[in-house]
């Protein structure tokens, strides 16, 4: 391999002549051509290897790029086989999936050119782009998601395709969510920010199968779990905590928590027990069995819950602003032990709230939602690496990333307040 | 310039909507259904003492028609009226009092609650034997049968009163009149108009009782008259006027009730 | 005395990050310890306590006064009218003696007979009435098909006030004890249904979607979420329709009865055993509030979780 170094305004003109790359404005495209190196490899090199960890992603300009893992033609695969085209991408690993490792390798068929994008910094950029930066990241995010499932079998993969939700209430139409598209990859904790009553639980009730859509898909792992004139059924695959807490209250703890597994056949009742117990301990809980939720606080009902939800084997755990009637000191708390049993059970985690810090300490990727009607306006990245304390809540990182976002946030919580919106819309 | 269209009159779309709706259709299934299996079983020869339902609806101009019905009517409405807005008045002040007044309340409550769950009927003989007439009499057990829920539901309402409103009208000065105008009598409404729709009921029931025990006229003596003349259509057109009576007056409380609390969104 | 003091000598907490598995230990147990700490008494203490407190004082005092009104407007100062109220002290002793003046007094058996015919009758009528009518109310609450078609008819019927069901009632079923118990039925089994109607209706549509999410079957949501979640509002349902069964027990048996405390009443009066009149009133009045009184007891104990409600 060889690393030819051009100056900015040539990388910049070979970038503009990436089709996808071609929309972005010229300031940004600049910054991303500052992030990127031409090289030119021999045949028979190996640009990466599966299991590396996952720093760049690629730009074919001319030549030939095999991945041996991947099967052939599947029909909408943007991961194939070979990557022949000039301007097509690979390597997505680099720019969806913050300290991710390459779960294929790419190998040089003939002498090639390509472009190495830094992902990190072409993430950055793209969020400072707004909304069709977020609509650029998602493109990839479906690509690589689609192909993360296929090859490495994980499930837990969420794919929202420009769903929409009007409700009809006496023939004033009111649009609740308009044209949403994201892309949750399996494993991944995304949040969902935005004022009160812009939709976003509209939004997680249609992909937990509460709700209809009125247009657009839900995909859950590649199969359809909603769309419009279907009655969505909700189920274990995608288990929700709810708002208010829905811990059965006239059932003891042990009864809530190990019910359901029973019931699905999941486990015996001495299995459950002893997972529930285990997950218990995780977060401080252990002897509250017995205890009935009435007689708990609400953060311990809050944590059992959680278990509840994890216990079950879901693909996807939803949770919609689950913290909110929570008082500051039991929220961090709580928060904590969520994080905890994230870091535990890995599962595919989308997360819905109306304040930015916790979406930033919690979450993987932060979609910013408008008020109604909902739309996404802008995706952050979290840079932070896992596990995370509450220490990192002050640090330099934290409140970069905030600045980021709190701009568009709180421009969107002025609308929702002018508009006079109701909470727990 | 286009021509206006007149626009169509609100209660006249509003019907349109109401046709529209599933539930309506729904409901008038279930009715539908219960008179064709009434129906149904007399042509099998089941409950021949029953008429069918046909027969009933032809008896019912005939009863109509009879002199006696439409006085039945304003004798029990009359009775009723009487009783249950004695009973409302004194309910109200008695409620509001004992609700108020922490002395008031123990010196009254146990006694009144000793005497709650005595039946109204039980003081039939009683209220005989005391007042001169039969009119007074029936109207003393109206009186009774619907006092005591309007009673129990004003305390329970005043008890009710989120205390912290109490307390926000008096960290802006509030007079006690104006405390008790302001936010004690809004504030206990709702209980009230509970308690007065259950009333009514009971007090229909008292009446037809009476007046089937002791009647001279009324709706309830019409029906036990047919009954004693062995005149079944004629007990199911007495029925189905009582059951009419007490519907219409349920309805004219659930409308007073909205004119008095336009806050009020239930449900 | 167990009075918590915080002294200087409290450890002092942990931060909270750790307070995940100490802090909620102190939090546990001061909840397991039912309520705060207060001081103990002794049962003399709290005994003299509660008989000197207003309300017991005052709850006397208005007896008394009733009672001394009574007496007076019966006995003493005797308007016209009163003279058929008998004065209490003659009741009394008439209830308790072994020999009375018309035949019924807590050493006669007739008393505990007709106590004992009323109180079958009632509680035949009001345990077939919950037999029915509770299953009938959760069908009608869960599901909304059912709803549309059942309930138009049941709001048609109910206006019917049960006694106008004597005379039918009467005709149509040949023993008259059917008749009145039928009457009883009605009255219960209408406040039955609705109520549990409202208590199917009033969970919580999050219980229902949680229950969904855990994968449990149709079979399950009964069980374990709707009969449980409406359980409180049944009971309060269930007292009403105690309540509603003993009025219309009284009332039919007065009508068409030929034993029984609301048959002892009525009897009473055509005989002029004025005594009798109050005696039954009374019991009926003792015996309602018992059974109410009954049902709300073992309510209370099934829904124990209910009135722990507030922290979740």
């Amino acid at each position: 391999m060889t690393t030819n170094v051009q100056s900015i305004a040539e990388r910049e003109e070979l970038l503009r002549n990436v089709p996808m790359l071609s929309v972005l404005p010229a300031n940004l495209l600049s910054e991303v051509a500052a992030n990127a190196e031409l090289r030119s490899l021999d045949t028979g090199e190996i640009v990466f290897h599966a299991g590396e960890l996952a720093t760049d992603f690629y730009i074919l300009l001319s030549g030939r790029i095999q991945h041996p893992e991947v099967e052939t033609a599947v029909a909408d695969a943007v991961v194939r086989r070979e990557v022949t085209n000039a301007g097509d991408i690979f390597g997505y690993a680099a720019f969806v999936d913050l300290n991710g490792y390459r779960i294929i390798s790419a190998t040089v068929a003939e002498p090639t050119r390509v472009m190495a994008v830094n992902g990190a910094a072409f993430r950055r950029v793209l969020s400072r782009w707004g909304k069709e930066g977020h609509d650029l990241l998602q493109v990839f995010a479906l690509s690589y998601a689609s192909h993360e499932h296929r090859i490495a079998q994980k499930a837990g993969w969420v794919s929202v395709r420009n769903a929409g939700k009007v409700y009809d209430p006496k023939g004033k139409a009111v649009v609740a969510v308009d044209d949403c598209s994201i892309e949750i990859r399996p494993g991944e904790f995304c949040a969902i920010v935005g004022p009160s009553g812009c939709g976003k639980s509209t939004l997680l009730n249609a992909i937990a199968g509460f709700d209809g859509l009125t247009s657009g898909e839900i995909l859950l792992d590649g199969n359809l779990i909603n769309r419009p004139r279907m009655h969505p059924k909700p189920g274990p695959d995608r288990i929700v905590v709810f708002q208010n807490g829905a811990l059965f209250p006239w059932a003891s703890v042990r009864e809530n928590l190990i019910r359901g597994p029973i019931i699905r056949g999941a486990m015996s009742e001495t299995e459950a027990l002893a997972r529930a117990r285990e997950l218990l301990e995780r977060v401080g809980l252990s002897d509250i069995e017995d205890l009935f939720p009435g007689a708990m606080s609400s953060g311990m009902c809050r944590r059992v819950e959680i278990i509840r939800a994890i216990l079950n084997e879901p693909r996807v755990i939803l949770l919609d602003e689950p913290f909110r009637g929570l008082d500051a000191l039991t929220k961090t708390v709580t928060q904590t032990a969520l994080l905890e049993l994230y870091d535990l059970t890995r599962k595919t985690v989308l997360f819905i709230t109306h304040d930015l810090e916790e979406a930033i300490y919690l979450a993987d990727r932060v979609f910013v939602m408008t008020t109604r009607p909902g739309r996404f306006k802008q995706t952050i990245a979290i840079d932070i690496p896992r596990p995370r304390d509450a220490k990192m809540l002050t640090s330099p990182e934290f409140i970069r990333l905030k600045e980021e976002a709190i701009e568009a946030v709180h421009e969107e919580a002025v609308k929702a307040f002018a508009a006079g919106e109701k909470e727990f819309a | 310039m286009t021509a206006l269209t007149q626009p169509v009159p609100i209660w006249l779309s509003r019907t349109f909507d109401n046709l529209k709706s599933p539930q309506l259709w729904l409901g008038l299934v279930g009715i539908a259904s219960f008179f064709a299996i009434w129906q149904l079983a007399r042509s099998l020869g089941l409950m021949l003492v029953m008429p069918t339902p046909l027969e009933v609806i032809e008896a019912i101009p005939q009863q109509v028609s009879q002199d006696g019905y439409w006085l039945s009517w304003l004798a029990s409405t009359q009775r009723v009226f009487l009783g249950f807005s004695a009973a409302a008045v004194l309910a109200v002040f008695l409620g509001i009092t004992l609700g108020m007044s922490r002395k008031a309340r123990d010196l009254g409550f146990p006694i009144l609650e000793i005497f709650r769950p005595i039946p109204p009927l039980a003081w039939l003989p009683l209220a005989i034997l005391f007042w001169p007439t039969a009119e007074t009499t029936i109207v003393f057990l109206t009186f009774i049968g619907a006092f005591f829920p309007i009673f129990i539901n004003v305390l329970s309402g005043i008890d009710n009163i989120d205390v912290r409103y109490i307390q926000a009208a008096q960290s802006l000065n509030a007079s006690p009149r104006s405390l008790f105008w302001r936010v004690l009598v809004p504030g206990a409404l709702p209980s009230l108009f509970t308690g007065l729709t259950i009333a009514i009921g009971i007090t229909w029931e008292v009446v037809i009782a009476a007046e089937m025990a002791s009647g001279n006229h009324g709706l309830g003596y019409l029906t036990w008259n047919s009954y004693m003349s062995n005149s079944l259509t004629g007990i199911i057109v007495g029925m189905l006027s009582i059951g009419l009576a007490g519907m219409v007056s349920s309805a004219l409380i659930a409308w007073l009730g909205k004119k008095a609390m336009p806050w009020w969104r239930q449900g | 005395m167990n009075v918590i003091v915080p002294t200087a000598s409290a450890p002092t907490r942990e931060p909270a990050r750790d307070a995940g598995s100490k802090g909620d230990a102190y939090d546990l147990k001061l909840r397991q310890s039912a309520d705060w700490p207060r001081k103990e008494q002794g049962f003399t203490t709290s005994l003299w306590k509660g008989l000197t407190s207003q309300t017991f004082v005052f709850g006397a005092i208005g007896f008394a006064v009733f009672f001394i009104l009574w007496y007076l407007l019966t006995a003493v100062v005797v308007p016209p009218r009163f003279h058929f109220i008998p004065n209490p002290i003659y009741l009394f002793t008439q209830w308790i003696s072994t020999d009375p003046k018309f035949g019924v007094s807590i050493f006669t058996p007739q008393y505990y007979e007709h106590i004992w015919i009323s109180t079958l009758r009632v509680y035949a009528a009001f345990l077939t009435s919950v037999a029915v009518g509770a299953p009938l109310g959760i069908l009608l609450g869960w599901s909304p098909l059912a709803r549309g078609l059942i309930l138009p008819l049941v709001e048609l019927l109910r206006p019917i006030p049960p006694l106008a069901w004597v005379p039918l009632a009467v005709l149509m079923i040949p023993a008259t004890e059917g008749a009145v118990i039928f009457v009883t039925l009605l009255a219960s089994f209408f406040a039955t249904v609705l109520n549990t109607l409202l208590g199917v209706l009033s969970i919580n549509e999050s219980y229902f979607r949680a229950a969904a999410c855990l994968g449990y079957t149709r079979w399950n949501v009964l069980w374990r979420v709707v009969v449980p979640g409406a359980l409180p509002f049944i009971f309060t349902g269930l007292q009403i329709a105690m309540g509603v069964a003993w009025f219309s027990l009284v009332g039919g048996e007065m009508i068409a009865g030929r034993s029984g405390l609301g048959y002892l009443i009525f009897d009473a009066y055509t005989q002029l055993a004025l005594p009798n009149i109050f005696i039954g009133m009374i019991t009926l009045g003792i015996l309602g509030y018992a059974s109410s009184a009954l049902i709300r007891a073992l309510g209370d104990w099934l829904n124990r979780w209910h009135s722990n409600m507030g922290g979740a």
